[in-house]
């Protein structure tokens, strides 16, 4: 008896160590994948499950391919994983585990449930009760969410105002000043019918002195960019209408309309639509009323989310009733994956017999070509084609150029943009354009690297050499550049030096040099204001100007 | 135009501060004007009035997350989503403010727009005409939109901001700017600088033709003179008014040659007066012409003064292959030749210095020196010796040694010392001889030996004694020769009855009593051999 109450005596004090001794048992947590963002994937799975911060996860994938990845954050009932380097990424909904020892809070019952109820980690929600259009914000978001549709929302005010200021003063008292100050508001279902009343204006005095006030400009002018109400082209209305003073909205490339325009969202996202009204001259106070326009377009997206599109619009104008312009615009967009862009657009006039100095029949006055490949790796390059004549209109759109580079006027220009990280904190980018028009050609090109953090946290510092290879200027040149953000402020400061010698000159010395000391400071000085300076100190061979600007916002 | 000013400040000036007072109160009725109680919402926040975010549905499953609380529209008070991280794709500048709903709204998912870059949320003011790639002039991480890289930007365009253009403002040369549209702007300088050109009369640049190539004279620094400074060629006199296209054909400036000759080509053979072509005058005009005018050019020949000879003749005689410095001024350098086919020059070592014995005159008629010379005259005269026919010196072996005879004065005169010479005279006189006609000579059969009758101090001092008649006195005192010799051909007949024929009468009767007696002159002779009675 003795010798029973004795060994129950020992089992009883060792048995705490014993069970201190032995190895902790582990416990697979299965884990799904429900999104992906970046370079992280989102588990179902979280602390009450078991995980925490530094779990390996091991991804199921088809075939022999594995992947994993650590957890760098989770929550109750989720965590955020960063892949491993070189693993590939798992599909929104691949499952995968993660061994987590069991006396982890949850874990073992998560384990069970695992393994004890596995129909239900992968079980389907019911059919809703509840379609959609019936959703109201008191139930549960176990479904896609929806918004309120525009029309019940609460009629809201906002925008932004703004008072900006910019001054350029050279050499022989020349002088240019600007002074501005604008709003950009937005009345938000003003009549109940989810329409938006947009106005976006700007009032301002511009002055400037040339050569000792040879001449100048010296006036005040209010300019309305936008008076508009625009009702429609949400996710569930297809019809869009825009009335008053507005950028069109399908084909920017028709500019902007002081009139009316309509457009309709096909089911696959393909969109037609029209326009008619007078175009306001894009010139310094949109003056309108002189050129009439009537516009259609179609845009075909051949997939929902359209990566690709290719639209037609075409535009006729007639300059104080007289025949103007026909113009077609093609426009083109593919994406056929992450990485890959191309883009190319085409302004077609069609001219006639009326026209002065323009052969009739099609011409292309203006074409861009452009593709841009981006790596995961964060190298990228871009690639663009551009050619551009001057069309033959009655309308002011531009500074009228000599009518003979209307007749023969053609600029190409084909060039590449190059960026790549060659480690976490250098990045290189260059850039290589040739061009050419109807007088002469260049090259003109440019490398630089920029260093992240180099002056602490959130700074950069970069630097760039180039060559610029203009119609009368040709010459190297360099830049420093310095941005740095303390908090919400950012700050640039930048130095660039030019040295140009000018082509064709008759006389002795016909090089420059110019440099320049440039910076910008932008402060967020509340919730509501912002404020930012800019400034530019240029000096060299018979330059010497400033050039300083403020702009202060206000958010309402 | 001078800059209108207000209050002793420039008017711009002046408006911003009156704009900024507008801001002020735009600011305080909007605060004090809003009946909405919708306050700004902060960054990356959400309203509950505008509905949830959609789609929710990448969404990570754990709402509480987000929510809180028994309302959906319960958001936790220290919410705080971190979009770079929970999504990769960092809000930077002004998207860092921006509420949820700018871009989570109902226009569809977020992802479909946001593939389109900056142009699926922002109108393209731009109207596709700048591309897609704002970021090359737009700062993101900025809270100011407004570009801040155009500058730099600029440099890689075909036009370059250079000198003055780097200081101008955007809407300067693009009117649009302000309402972003750079679209085409021509870098013709006439497209910005017509009034310039307008305003350009000193010179007359609309004149002159310069309405383009503006760059060939003006740097981009200072329009309002022309950068070029034509000090390398003054332009004055003549080439004051003179069109550009006239020394710059075809607008080609560089490269032009400065040599008056490039532009002169046709004055240059275009002018007779002297024929420069011709006479092979110098291209290097400025020798002779000023700027002032092609006409009246002056050459200052006065290192070698031409006169004489010198006057006409062509530039190449002397200025060979049209080389014109470093000409000689000794005459043997153009006269080389003369001087050797000159007589005697050679054989006679004469020296070079021409000017000794020659003038600018002619070559011919050297006038030589004969000072210091005393003998060896043979050296040069020898053609003289021997063409002298009077007297035939080499016929009549005379000696070289001219001096003997001749001055240096002349050839002709030489005065014969005929000391020690007593016979002979005709081997140099023959001529004297032959010429003679008082008596003539040869006709009279006059002896050759003219010793007999001439002395040697001169021809003419002849002493002709007449010894076999009595002529120098007494009735035949005074005739001529050809009274009594009428046959010139020979002095030995002679004639007695010539004279007194008429008397045959008187001397028959008066000769009847002479026995032999003839009228007949050598029987007259016979008898009065001294014409003397008996």
């Amino acid at each position: 008896m003795r010798r029973a109450v004795l060994a129950i005596l020992a089992a009883l004090l060792l048995a705490p160590s014993a069970a201190a001794s032995a190895p902790a048992a582990d416990v697979r947590i299965e884990v799904r994948v429900t999104s992906a963002a970046g370079t992280s994937l989102y588990l179902d799975r979280g602390q009450s499950a078991g995980l925490a911060e530094g779990d390996r996860v091991q991804f199921r994938l088809d075939g022999n391919t594995a992947a994993s990845g650590v957890v760098v954050a989770v929550s109750a009932n989720g965590a955020r994983v960063e892949l491993d380097p070189n693993s590939p990424r798992p599909p929104v909904g691949s499952r995968g585990e993660v061994v987590v020892p069991d006396s982890r809070p949850g874990a073992a019952e998560a384990a069970r449930a695992a393994t004890g109820a596995g129909v239900a980690a992968g079980a389907q929600h019911p059919p809703w009760t509840h379609p959609p259009e019936t959703w109201s914000q008191d139930q549960p978001l176990l479904a896609p969410a929806f918004g309120i549709p525009p029309e019940e929302r609460e009629s809201r005010f906002h925008g932004r105002a703004w008072l900006r200021f910019d001054g350029t003063w050279g050499e022989g008292d020349q002088t240019y000043l600007l002074g501005a100050v604008g709003t950009d508001a937005t009345l938000e279902n003003p009549f109940g019918d989810g329409g938006a009343l947009r106005f976006d204006a700007e009032a301002f005095v511009r002055q400037s002195d040339v050569q000792d006030g040879l001449y100048g400009y010296d006036e005040t002018r209010v300019r309305v960019d936008r008076l508009s109400y625009e009702v429609g082209g949400t996710a569930d209305r297809p019809n869009s209408f825009a009335l008053g003073r507005f950028l069109q909205n399908e084909f920017p490339e028709l500019g902007v309309l002081d009139g009316v325009e309509w457009s309709r969202r096909a089911r696959g996202g393909s969109r037609f639509g029209a326009s008619f009204g007078w175009m306001p001259e894009p010139l310094t106070d949109f003056h309108s009323f002189e050129d009439l326009q009537a516009a259609v377009y179609f845009r075909h997206a051949f997939d929902p989310d359209e990566r690709a599109t290719l639209g037609l619009a075409y535009q006729n104008t007639w300059h104080d009733g007289e025949q103007d312009r026909n113009l077609f615009v093609l426009q083109g967009e593919v994406r056929p994956s992450r990485e890959l862009s191309l883009r190319a657009s085409a302004w077609v006039d069609l001219y006639t017999s009326d026209d002065v100095l323009k052969d009739s029949g099609p011409e292309l006055t203006e074409a861009q070509v452009s593709g841009t490949w981006t790596a995961e790796s964060g190298a990228g390059l871009s690639v663009y084609l551009f050619e551009r004549r001057f069309p033959e209109l009655l309308r002011d759109e531009f500074l009228q150029p000599p009518p003979r580079e209307v007749v023969d006027g053609v600029l190409d220009r084909l060039g590449a943009n190059g960026w790549i990280p060659v480690s976490k904190r250098v990045r290189m980018t260059g850039r290589f354009e040739v061009w050419s028009d109807q007088s002469d050609d260049g090259t003109n090109a440019e490398l630089g690297a920029s260093l992240r953090d180099a002056l602490g946290a959130s700074s950069d510092l970069s630097g760039t050499v180039l060559w610029a290879d203009g119609s009368y200027s040709s010459g190297p040149g360099a830049r420093l550049q310095a941005h740095k953000t303390f908090g919400t402020t950012s700050a640039g400061l930048g130095w660039q030096s030019f040295w140009y010698e000018q082509k064709d000159y008759g006389g002795n010395d016909s090089e420059l040099a110019q440099h320049s000391l440039f910076g910008s400071l932008d402060i967020p000085l509340s919730e509501r204001w912002d404020l930012s300076f800019l400034f530019d100190r240029s000096i060299g061979d018979d330059l010497d100007s400033w050039t300083a600007g403020f702009l202060l916002q206000m958010r309402f | 135009m001078r800059a209108q000013r207000l209050l002793g400040m420039p008017r711009a000036h002046f408006a911003v501060l009156a704009l900024a007072v507008a801001l002020g109160l735009l600011a305080c009725a909007i605060d004090g004007g809003s009946k909405s109680s919708w306050k700004p919402v902060p960054p990356q926040q959400w309203q509950d009035a505008r509905g949830p975010v959609v789609p929710h549905d990448t969404f990570p499953s754990d709402c509480s997350l987000c929510h809180e609380g028994q309302s959906w529209n319960d958001i936790r008070d220290d919410f705080v989503f971190d979009h770079a991280q929970e999504t990769g794709v960092p809000l930077v500048g002004a998207h860092a403010g921006a509420e949820c709903l700018r871009c989570h709204n109902d226009r569809g998912p977020v992802a479909v727009f946001a593939q389109q870059g900056c142009a699926g949320c922002h109108e393209d003011v731009h109207l596709g005409k700048l591309g897609d790639a704002c970021t090359v002039c737009h700062v993101e991480s900025a809270v100011d939109w407004r570009p801040k890289a155009a500058i730099a930007e600029h440099a890689l365009t075909r036009f370059p901001l250079a000198g003055a253009h780097a200081a101008t403002a955007c809407w300067a040369c693009h009117p649009g700017a302000q309402v972003g549209n750079f679209d085409r702007a021509s870098t013709e300088c006439i497209a910005c600088h017509a009034n310039d050109l307008q305003r350009a009369v000193n010179p007359d640049h609309q004149a002159q033709g310069w309405v383009d190539n503006c760059q060939r004279c003006h740097l981009p620094t200072d329009w309002s003179q022309a950068g070029i400074e034509h000090d390398f060629f003054p332009l004055q006199g003549g080439h004051d008014n003179v069109a550009c296209a006239a020394c710059h054909p075809g607008n080609v400036f560089s490269g032009t040659p400065t040599a008056c000759f490039a532009c002169h080509q046709d004055d240059y053979r275009a002018t007779t007066d002297p024929n420069h072509a011709s006479a092979g005058f110098p291209t290097s005009c400025e020798q002779c012409h000023t700027i002032q005018s092609w006409a009246g050019a002056t050459f200052d020949h006065s290192s070698f003064p031409l006169n004489g000879a010198h006057v006409g003749i062509g530039c190449n005689a002397c200025h060979g292959g049209g080389v014109y410095r470093g000409t000689p001024s000794a005459c043997y350098a153009c006269h080389q030749g003369d001087y050797r086919g000159a007589r005697d020059h050679v054989s006679g070592n004469f020296p070079t210095t021409c000017q000794d014995c020659h003038t600018t005159a002619s070559w011919e008629g050297g006038d030589f020196s004969h000072r210091g010379i005393g003998n060896g005259c043979s050296v040069c005269h020898l053609d003289d010796y021997q063409a002298t026919t009077r007297p035939d010196h080499e016929a009549g072996g005379f000696p070289t040694t001219c001096e003997s005879c001749h001055q240096t004065g002349t050839w002709e005169g030489a005065s014969f010392n005929h000391g020690g010479i007593t016979s002979g005279c005709v081997v140099c006189h023959l001529d004297d001889w032959q010429s003679a006609t008082q008596p003539n000579h040869a006709a009279n059969g006059i002896s050759t030996t003219c010793e007999l009758c001439h002395k040697t101090r001169s021809w003419g001092d002849g002493s002709f004694t007449h010894p076999q008649f009595p002529i120098t006195s007494g009735d035949h005192a005074g005739l001529t020769c050809q009274q009594c010799h009428q046959n010139r051909g020979s002095f030995q007949q002679f004639t007695c009855t010539n004279c007194h024929a008429h008397q045959m009468r008187d001397m028959n009767d008066e000769h009847d009593r002479v026995r032999g007696y003839v009228y007949e002159s050598k029987a007259c002779y016979s008898c009065h051999p001294n014409g003397q009675g008996r």
